[in-house]
C-alpha cells in the first residue's frame, strides 16, 4: 500500500512539475526582444512546443519549463518567469476570453530558413542575416544556383533583401560603376548567368523571380526588404519585357518597356510607372523619395491593430512592445499607397500619409510580406558603412517585426472564425 | 559677262551655306533627340541627313545608334553594310556590324565578321586590339581574349597586348592565367613591378587568386630578382612569414641592401603581432649586418618584439586571473633577454628619450616580472636623474612610490607621489594615478578622512582610468566609517596583501570576517581571505570558501563575486571547465542583477563552443 502511494506521488510530482511554463514576456521589461525569438525558435528546433500569446504584454512566448530552456534564457540575457501550472492556466484563460482582443497561436515546429545572398563581399549589410544571426536561429544562403535547380523547395521560409531582380545591378551605376565591388558583381552575375543557359542577367533574375513566386503560390513564406521587394515585382512585371539600358544587358531597352508591363503577373504593386533614366538610382515610383519624407526627425510609422482572433496573420506580423517606431531608409525605403493591390493588407504606415512601410498578402497558397527600409536601427545606411551592432539594440522594435516573420510559419493554422 | 559671273558666283555659295547652316542645325536637333530618348524623331532626321550626305560619319553614326536604340537591327546592319561597300578597310565598320549582329542574338554571325575582317586588313595586331574592343563592348570576354592573344602573336609589342590580357583574365577570374601574363611584363619591363604589383594586389582576395598567382611567380622566382619581391610580397600575403624571410634574406645576399629589406620586413611582422619572427628578423639584422646604417633601429625593434612576446607567453601570464598573484619568475631568461635588449639601446642612444624609456621598460620588468624592486628603483631613478623634466620621469616617480608601498617605506612613497601631484605638468590621469597612491597610503596609515578627501577629487573626473578604483575603496570606507577599529584592521591586511605577505593577510581577513559586528568589511574579508588562499595557490580551500560565501546568499552582500571567483578557480586554476560552466551558469540564476553577467553569459558561450 504505502509503496503504491509513493509510486502515486511521484507520478503526480512529476505531473505537476512538467506543468510548469516559462513565461518570455515581450513588453518593456524584456531584456532582449532580439534573443528572446531565438530561444523560441530553438526550443521549437529542439522539439518543444510553444504558444504565442498574441498582445499579451507584447506578443509573449510560453513554453514548457525545461532546464535548458532556463539556462539559455539565462545565457542569452532573455527575461522570462516561471509560472506555476496554475499561473500559465490564469493566463491562457486571459488570453483567451472573449473581452480580450489576444489569442493564443500554438507554435510547432521551426521553420527551415533560407537568405537569398550572392557569394562574396558585399558592400553592405542584411538586417535580416543579422538579426538572426544575433537571435542565433540557424539559417542556410542560397543564390541564384539554387533557386534554379528546385532548391526552394527544401525551404519553409525565404528572405529577400537588397537585390535587384531587374538585372540592373542596384542602379548603382551613376556612382559606382567604376568601384572594384560593382565590377566583380556584375562579372559575378554575369557568369552565373551564362552558367545556367542565360544570355543576359537580366533573364536570369526574371527567371529566379519567377521561380520564388511559384514557391509562394506552392506555399512557401517569402520575406523581402528594401530594393528585394518593388524589383522583385517590377522583375515580374517585365516577364515579357526588356526594361534594362545597355549598360546592364548590352542592349537598349523597349522603346515601349512602360507599356508592355505586365501588372496581372505581380504579388504586390499594380499600375507603377518605371524610371527608365539608367543613371537615376530609382526603379519605379512604387518607392517614396527622401523629399517626400520631409523632416526626417518626424519620420515615424505606427503599426494597424488587427483584431487577435479574427486575423491571427496580420496579428502575428505586427507584435511588438511598442506600436510607432522610428523610420528608416533603403534603397527602397516605403510605398507608395497608390500602387499597393487592393487584396493586400497594410500593416504599417505614416499616419496622414500615403506612405506605407510595412505590407502583406496571399498568394496561392503562401504568403508574402514586404518591410521597406534597410536597416531598422540605422537611419540612413550608405554603401560601405559599417554593419549594425544588435548588441546595443536588443530591444529594437523595428527588428522585432523581422524577426516576427520568422516564427510566423512555426504557427499551426486555425480555421478561421469568419 | 564678268558682273553676272560673280553675281552668279556669290549666290550659290550663298545657297550653299544657307544649305550647310541647315544641315548643321538638323544635325544638332538629330542628336538632341538622340539625347532625350526621342529615338524614332532623331532617326527621321538622321536618315533625311544621311541621304544629302551618305559619306557623313557623324551622321552614319547617330542614325545607327538611333536603329540600335529603336531594335531596328536590320536596319543597322543595312546601313554598315552600304558603308562597307564604300570603306571595305575600316576595321571599324566590321566591329559594329559584330556588334550589331550580337546585340540581335546571333554571337555566331556576329564573331564570323569580326574574325573575317582581320584578313582584310593589313595592320593586323591594331584590327585585334580594334576588334578586342568591340568584343569587350558586347562583354564577350572570351572572344576579347582570343583576339588580344592573336594580337599579341602577331606585334613587336607584346607587353601592351599583356596588360590588356592580365586585367581580362583577372576580371574574369582566371588569376593563373593573369599572374603569367604580369610575369611576362616583369621579365620585359623589370621597372613596371611596382604598377604590376598594385594591379595584382587589387584581386588577390579573391578566392583563389593568391594560390595561383604564388604558384605561377614561384616558377619565374630565379629569372629575375624583381620575381623574388613580388613572390615574397604574396607570401607576406598569405602569411607565410619562413618562405618569406627566405626570400628577404635571399635578396639581401644578392643585392646587398646592409638589412633594409630585413628590417622593413620585421617591421611589417611586429605590425601583424608575430612578435616571435620578428624578433628573430630583427636578431638576424644585429647579428649579420653589424655596421648597417639601420642597427640602432634593428636593436630598438628587437628589444620592442622581445617585450611583446613576453606580454604573449601564457607561462608568465598563467595566474593573471586572480586577484592577488606572486609575479612567476620561472622564466626569468625570458625576462633577462629583454633587459638586456633595452640596455643595448642605451649603450646606442645616451641622453635620448629612447634611453629614458629603455629604461622605463626595465624597471617595470624587473619590478612586475622579476618581483625585484631593488633593481627596480635603480633605473627609474636613472631616469629622473638624468631627464627630470622627461615625461617618463612622471612614470618613473609613479613606479618609485609604487615600489616603495611595496617594501613598506610609506612615507617615501608619498615624497615620490606628491612630486607628480605638484608637479603643474603633470597630465590630469597621472597625476590622478598619484593621487589613488596618496589615497591608499593614507587608508593604510589610518587617516581616513584625508583618503576620502583625495578620493573624491579622483572621482570628480569619472572619465579618468582610476576613478573606478578610487570610487571602489571610497565606498568601503563610506560603508564602515563608523567601525574604525576593524576599519584599520583591514587597511593593515589590504597593505600586506599589495605587500604580497599573503599568509600575513590572511589571517587579518579571517579575523575581520569572524567578527558578526563588522557587517559589509566581514563580507568583504571573507573574499579576500579566499584570495589570498588562491593567491598561495591554495584552490580547494579557496574553492571551498567562495562556495561558502555564495550560499549564504542574502547574509554576504560579495556572494555573486565570490560565486564568480569560484567559477574562475574551476575555469583557470583546476581546468574543469564543466564544473566551471556549471557555475558561472549557477551566478546567472542566483544573481540576475549581478555586475559580472554580461562576462559570464560571454565565458559561458566561448567555454561552451571550446568543448562543442
Amino acid at each position: 500500500m504505502l509503496r503504491k502511494i509513493f509510486l502515486l506521488f511521484i507520478l503526480s510530482a512529476d505531473f505537476l512539475l512538467s506543468q510548469s511554463k516559462i513565461l518570455i514576456y515581450m513588453d518593456l521589461k524584456q531584456t532582449d526582444h532580439l534573443r528572446a525569438y531565438g530561444i523560441t525558435y530553438n526550443a521549437l528546433l529542439d522539439g518543444a512546443k510553444a504558444d504565442w500569446l498574441l498582445n499579451y504584454r507584447g506578443g509573449s512566448f510560453m513554453i514548457d519549463y525545461t532546464d535548458k530552456i532556463a539556462n539559455r534564457c539565462r545565457v542569452e540575457g532573455v527575461a522570462f518567469d516561471v509560472l506555476s501550472a496554475s499561473e500559465a492556466a490564469k493566463i491562457y484563460s486571459f488570453v483567451q476570453s472573449d473581452d480580450q482582443n489576444m489569442d493564443v497561436v500554438r507554435l510547432e515546429k521551426a521553420p527551415k530558413i533560407a537568405v537569398f545572398v550572392p557569394p562574396g563581399f558585399q558592400p553592405w549589410d542584411d538586417a535580416v542575416t543579422m538579426a538572426l544571426e544575433y537571435a542565433k536561429i540557424p539559417y542556410t544562403k542560397i543564390w541564384n544556383d539554387e533557386i534554379l535547380r528546385g532548391d526552394l523547395s527544401k525551404y519553409d521560409w525565404l528572405h529577400l533583401h537588397h537585390e535587384d531582380f531587374t538585372g540592373q545591378y542596384g542602379k548603382f551605376y551613376a556612382s559606382f560603376s567604376n568601384a572594384q565591388w560593382y565590377i566583380d558583381q556584375q562579372m559575378l552575375y554575369e557568369q552565373d548567368a551564362k552558367k545556367n543557359g542565360f544570355k543576359k542577367v537580366s533573364d536570369m533574375m526574371k527567371a529566379v523571380a519567377e521561380d520564388i513566386k511559384n514557391y509562394v503560390g506552392n506555399g512557401g513564406f517569402l520575406f523581402a526588404m528594401c530594393s528585394a521587394t518593388d524589383s522583385f515585382d517590377i522583375a515580374l512585371a517585365a516577364h515579357n519585357d526588356d526594361i534594362c539600358d545597355k549598360m546592364y544587358d548590352g542592349d537598349p531597352p523597349d522603346p515601349d518597356a512602360q507599356a508592355k508591363l505586365d501588372f496581372s503577373n505581380t504579388l504586390a504593386f499594380t499600375n507603377f510607372k518605371l524610371e527608365m533614366n539608367p543613371y537615376v538610382y530609382e526603379y519605379s515610383n512604387i518607392d517614396v523619395q527622401p523629399a517626400e519624407i520631409g523632416n526626417y526627425n518626424n519620420d515615424y510609422f505606427t503599426l494597424f491593430d488587427f483584431s487577435a482572433k479574427y486575423d491571427p496573420v496580420p496579428t502575428m506580423l505586427t507584435q511588438d512592445h511598442v506600436n510607432v517606431i522610428r523610420g528608416f531608409m533603403g534603397q527602397t525605403t516605403m510605398f507608395h499607397e497608390e500602387v499597393i493591390k487592393k487584396n493586400v493588407t497594410i500593416l504599417a504606415k505614416r499616419n496622414g500619409t500615403d506612405q506605407v512601410k510595412y505590407i502583406h498578402g496571399n498568394f496561392g497558397r503562401g504568403t508574402f510580406t514586404f518591410y521597406g527600409g534597410h536597416d531598422p536601427e540605422d537611419y540612413q545606411h550608405e554603401v560601405g558603412d559599417p554593419p549594425t551592432d544588435l548588441s546595443l539594440h536588443k530591444n529594437s522594435p523595428g527588428y522585432r517585426l523581422i524577426l516576427n516573420n520568422v516564427l510566423f510559419p512555426a504557427a499551426k493554422k486555425k480555421k478561421q472564425k469568419t | 559677262m564678268l558682273r553676272t559671273i560673280l553675281i552668279l558666283f556669290f549666290t550659290s555659295l550663298l545657297v550653299f551655306a544657307q544649305q550647310q547652316n541647315d544641315f548643321n542645325n538638323k544635325y544638332v536637333l538629330a542628336q538632341s533627340f538622340l539625347q532625350g530618348g526621342q529615338y524614332d524623331k532623331a532617326r527621321q532626321i538622321f536618315e533625311e541627313l544621311h541621304k544629302t550626305q551618305p559619306d557623313n560619319y557623324q551622321v552614319f553614326d547617330g542614325l545607327n545608334n538611333s536603329y540600335i536604340q529603336l531594335k531596328q537591327y536590320g536596319s543597322s546592319i543595312a546601313l554598315i553594310e552600304d558603308r562597307i561597300k564604300i570603306y571595305p578597310q575600316d576595321i571599324n565598320l566590321y566591329g559594329l556590324l559584330g556588334s550589331t549582329y550580337y546585340l540581335r542574338g546571333n554571337d555566331k554571325k556576329a564573331f564570323e565578321i569580326w574574325d573575317s575582317s582581320v584578313n582584310k586588313i593589313p595592320n593586323k595586331d591594331i584590327s585585334y586590339r580594334i576588334l578586342a574592343n568591340y568584343a569587350i563592348e558586347r562583354r564577350a570576354f572570351d572572344k576579347a581574349i582570343e583576339y588580344l592573344q592573336k594580337g599579341k602573336a602577331a606585334s613587336q609589342n607584346k607587353i601592351y597586348f599583356s596588360y590588356d590580357l592580365a586585367n581580362l583574365y583577372s576580371l574574369t577570374m582566371q588569376f593563373r592565367k593573369a599572374a603569367e601574363e604580369y610575369c611576362t611584363i616583369i621579365a620585359e619591363e623589370p621597372s613596371q613591378l611596382t604598377a604590376i604589383q598594385g594591379r595584382i594586389f587589387a584581386f588577390i582576395n579573391k578566392p583563389g587568386a593568391l594560390e595561383q598567382t604564388i604558384n605561377v611567380v614561384k616558377e619565374w622566382k630565379n629569372k629575375k630578382i624583381e620575381f623574388k619581391y613580388l613572390l615574397a610580397a604574396l607570401y607576406k600575403e598569405a602569411k607565410d612569414y619562413d618562405k618569406a624571410y627566405d626570400l628577404y634574406n635571399n635578396i639581401e645576399r644578392e643585392q646587398d641592401r646592409q638589412g633594409y629589406q630585413l628590417i622593413n620586413f620585421a617591421n611589417y611582422l611586429m605590425g601583424e603581432k608575430q612578435y616571435s619572427k620578428a624578433a628573430e628578423v630583427y636578431n638576424d639584422v644585429i647579428s649579420h649586418f653589424p655596421n648597417s646604417p639601420f642597427i640602432s633601429s634593428a636593436k630598438l625593434g628587437y628589444a620592442k618584439t622581445l617585450e611583446a612576446s613576453l606580454n604573449d607567453d601564457s607561462t608568465l601570464n598563467s595566474n593573471d586571473w586572480k586577484p592577488y598573484s606572486q609575479p612567476r619568475v620561472i622564466a626569468a631568461y625570458k625576462i633577462d633577454k629583454v633587459i638586456k635588449a633595452f640596455s643595448d639601446i642605451t649603450l646606442l642612444y645616451s641622453n635620448s628619450e629612447i634611453t629614458n624609456e629603455a629604461y622605463y621598460r626595465i624597471g617595470n620588468l624587473a619590478f612586475k616580472r622579476k618581483n625585484d624592486p631593488a633593481e627596480a628603483e635603480k633605473y627609474f631613478n636613472k631616469i629622473i636623474s638624468v631627464s627630470p623634466s622627461s615625461p617618463l620621469a612622471l612614470d618613473a616617480y609613479i613606479g618609485l612610490g609604487n615600489i616603495f608601498i611595496q617594501t613598506g617605506n610609506l612615507d617615501q612613497a608619498v615624497l615620490e607621489f606628491s612630486k607628480v601631484v605638484e608637479n603643474k605638468k603633470s597630465p590630469l590621469d597621472k597625476k590622478n594615478q598619484a593621487k589613488f597612491g596618496l589615497a591608499k597610503i593614507s587608508f593604510y596609515k589610518n587617516d581616513f578622512e584625508k583618503s576620502k578627501n583625495i578620493l573624491a577629487e579622483i572621482i570628480n573626473d569619472p572619465g579618468d582610468n582610476s576613478a573606478n578604483d578610487a570610487l571602489q575603496l571610497s565606498l568601503l570606507l563610506n560603508a564602515a566609517k563608523n567601525d574604525s577599529a576593524d576599519l584599520a584592521n583591514f587597511a593593515e591586511a589590504e597593505l600586506l596583501a599589495e605587500q604580497m605577505k599573503f599568509d600575513k593577510a590572511a589571517e587579518l581577513y579571517k579575523k575581520i570576517s569572524e567578527n558578526p559586528q563588522a557587517f559589509i568589511l566581514s563580507s568583504f574579508a571573507q573574499v579576500r581571505d579566499a584570495e589570498m588562499d588562491l593567491a598561495m595557490d591554495s584552490l580547494q580551500t579557496a574553492v571551498m570558501k567562495f562556495s561558502k560565501i555564495a550560499d549564504e546568499n542574502g547574509k554576504n552582500i560579495y556572494a555573486d563575486k565570490a560565486l564568480y571567483l569560484e567559477a574562475k578557480t574551476y575555469q583557470f586554476g583546476l581546468k574543469d571547465i564543466a564544473k566551471a560552466i556549471e557555475i558561472y551558469e549557477n551566478l546567472l540564476a542566483k544573481f540576475p542583477n549581478s555586475i559580472y553577467l554580461d562576462e559570464v553569459r560571454k565565458t559561458i558561450v566561448s567555454l561552451k563552443n571550446k568543448l562543442s
